[in-house]
């Protein structure tokens, strides 16, 4: 047996040695990721069914569990592009940068929820200090305060409903554990242990409080307005670049060229790789800058 | 013609990488179980799960928080998914057939860039952690207590909160003083160093300056930094952006949209191809 032959079957055999030592710990990492994957796609579902059984009657759920229609035309259209494209290797790239679409855009979401009730604390924090000025007691405040419809509006109107049984404020403000935000946790901070502490010392927190709330939303403004051109400049890039896209895949001699042979089909795939990783990168920066992080 | 040999050779180095890291990691794991068996004496706090054992000894990933991607699978999928395209594809293109074998270094590139995105904006989670620090001070009367209620109730996820909790977790901590400092040396952080030392010498002071005195100066002089560093962004971003925006997504669309017809001109001055498609 000549020494290529030795080293050839040597190398298969490593090769093949170290992916099946390699598979078990890959197939765990792929049960793991499906099976979470099934487990918040089944619990919404449940949630869902439920609601409409009746047995869950939260009107904070209300909200969560309506139909996005903008969400669901997409996924529509990307299948759509995908089936009316018709290749073994372009129709699961579709398939795939639609699906890391839908994710960016759920996380968006999530963001902007998180946003909301930030903001909403800010609101927040800034009635309760009017109210608590006039009348020195944190029921009376709670009740008064008028909030936009929403989480943190459900979550007060349960802490003001704990205080109204007699649960001291700590364990009151534990309806605000867990909810997004800075903001969100020093006002619970501030409700928890407000029976620690001096009026005059609650009045100078809320109003530090306040005055920091005011500064960030001065910033993120400023930012906003910066970013604003910066943002249209790539949405219109994007949908250049979509609709570039769909024309190349849909157009028969456009899609003969890229589609000819091997080379074109790897350029074909590289361009589209490329736009799409740039298109998620620059929404993921101008969404970072404009979410208030680094201030 | 180099194909095979290049073939062979990057594949045995791909399967003696795999074997390698998967024979050393069950070595590890086998020795940490074999000593956790020889030593079991334990003493009260580590057996009632107060005290870690690992407490201290956190890898720079634990602390960023990539530890939750498996990075190993990951760059042996990349480097078996090079290794089938530069086989398959690569004859076809052979000019970038050798940047298929790379795929393991986009893997790298990209824990590079997640590690940068979490130590991004560190002057402002520093700077939010203070302000977290004088309003959970003034409520619970300690630093260390203030420290300790910021860990229990902050539902944030941020560098800098999740190393405070980390931090906070072992059960251990003597003093704020002492999680600043640690949290200064686990994140290598000047700004960080400095608040330790001014908290330092605001305990050492004897009273002439408070703790709280001294976060609210730390506090002053990240919020000059900060908006210094935001008005500069501000400044850049649009430029910086647009000029990057350019070449990768306006440059695919310029491509896909012209390459065939500047291809078909080209071919149609030589002489191959006159009239039909493309």
């Amino acid at each position: 047996m000549s020494l290529f032959r030795w080293i050839t079957e040597l190398t298969f055999l490593a090769l093949a040695l170290g992916i099946f030592f390699t598979l078990r710990s890959i197939l765990q990492t792929l049960v793991e990721t499906v099976s979470n994957l099934w487990r918040r796609m089944f619990a919404s579902w449940t949630a869902l069914r439920l609601r409409d059984l009746g047995i869950i009657r939260e009107e904070k759920n209300q909200q969560r569990l309506v139909v996005d229609w903008k969400r669901m035309v997409i996924i529509l259209l990307v299948v759509g592009i995908a089936g009316a494209v018709r290749d073994a290797l372009l129709s699961p790239l579709i398939l795939l940068f639609g699906a890391g679409f839908f994710a960016w855009s759920r996380y968006q979401a999530g963001e902007a929820q998180r946003m909301r009730i930030n903001e909403d604390a800010e609101i927040g924090a800034l009635q309760m200090r009017s109210l608590l000025n006039v009348d020195h007691s944190l029921l009376n405040a709670l009740n008064g305060m008028e909030l936009p419809e929403g989480a943190l509006r459900n979550a007060i109107r349960e802490v003001a409903a704990r205080l109204q049984m007699h649960q001291p404020p700590e364990q009151a403000a534990l309806a605000l554990k867990g909810m997004p935000g800075t903001v969100t946790a020093r006002l619970a901070a501030l409700i928890g242990n407000s029976a620690r502490i001096t009026d005059e010392v609650q009045m100078d927190l809320f109003q530090e409080l306040e005055a920091e709330a005011h500064r960030q939303k001065l910033i993120r403004t400023k930012m906003r307005q910066t970013l604003a051109l910066v943002r249209g400049t790539i949405r219109l890039l994007q949908g250049v670049a979509v609709t570039a896209t769909v024309f190349v895949l849909m157009a028969p001699d456009w899609r003969a060229f890229f589609l000819q042979d091997v080379s074109h089909r790897t350029l074909l795939t590289v361009l589209l790789s490329c736009a799409v990783m740039a298109s998620l990168y620059f929404e993921f920066e101008v969404h970072q800058l404009g979410r208030g992080e680094a201030f | 013609m180099d194909t095979y040999p290049l073939m062979v050779g990057f594949s045995l180095a791909i399967g003696v990488g795999l074997i390698v890291n998967t024979s050393l990691s069950s070595i590890y794991l086998l020795g940490r179980r074999w000593f956790w068996l020889i030593g079991r004496r334990r003493y009260r706090l580590q057996a009632l799960g107060i005290d870690n054992p690992t407490k201290g000894s956190q890898s720079e990933d634990e602390i960023l928080g990539l530890t939750q991607i498996p990075w190993t699978n990951l760059y042996a999928g990349a480097a078996v998914l090079g290794l089938a395209l530069f086989f398959f594809i690569g004859p076809s293109v052979p000019s970038m057939r050798l940047g298929f074998l790379t795929a393991p270094a986009l893997v790298w590139l990209f824990k590079g860039y997640l590690a940068g995105q979490r130590r991004r904006f560190l002057l402002g989670q520093l700077r939010q952690l203070l302000i977290d620090v004088r309003l959970h001070m003034s409520l619970r009367g300690s630093l260390l207590l203030g420290l300790e209620n910021i860990a229990s109730t902050t539902g944030e996820d941020r560098l800098v909160y999740r190393l405070l909790r980390l931090r906070m977790s072992g059960g251990q901590v003597k003093s704020g003083l002492e999680v600043f400092q640690q949290m200064a040396k686990d994140l290598k952080s000047v700004h960080l160093t400095r608040i330790a030392q001014r908290i330092q010498a605001a305990q050492q002071s004897g009273g002439l300056l408070g703790v709280d005195q001294a976060v609210a100066k730390s506090i002053e002089e990240l919020t000059d930094e900060i908006n210094g560093q935001t008005e500069e962004q501000m400044q850049r971003l649009p430029l910086r952006i647009t000029l990057l925006a350019m070449p990768f997504l306006l440059g695919p669309i310029v491509i896909l949209f012209f390459y065939p017809l500047v291809d078909r001109i080209l071919k149609t001055l030589s002489g191959t191809t006159i009239g039909g498609g493309f």
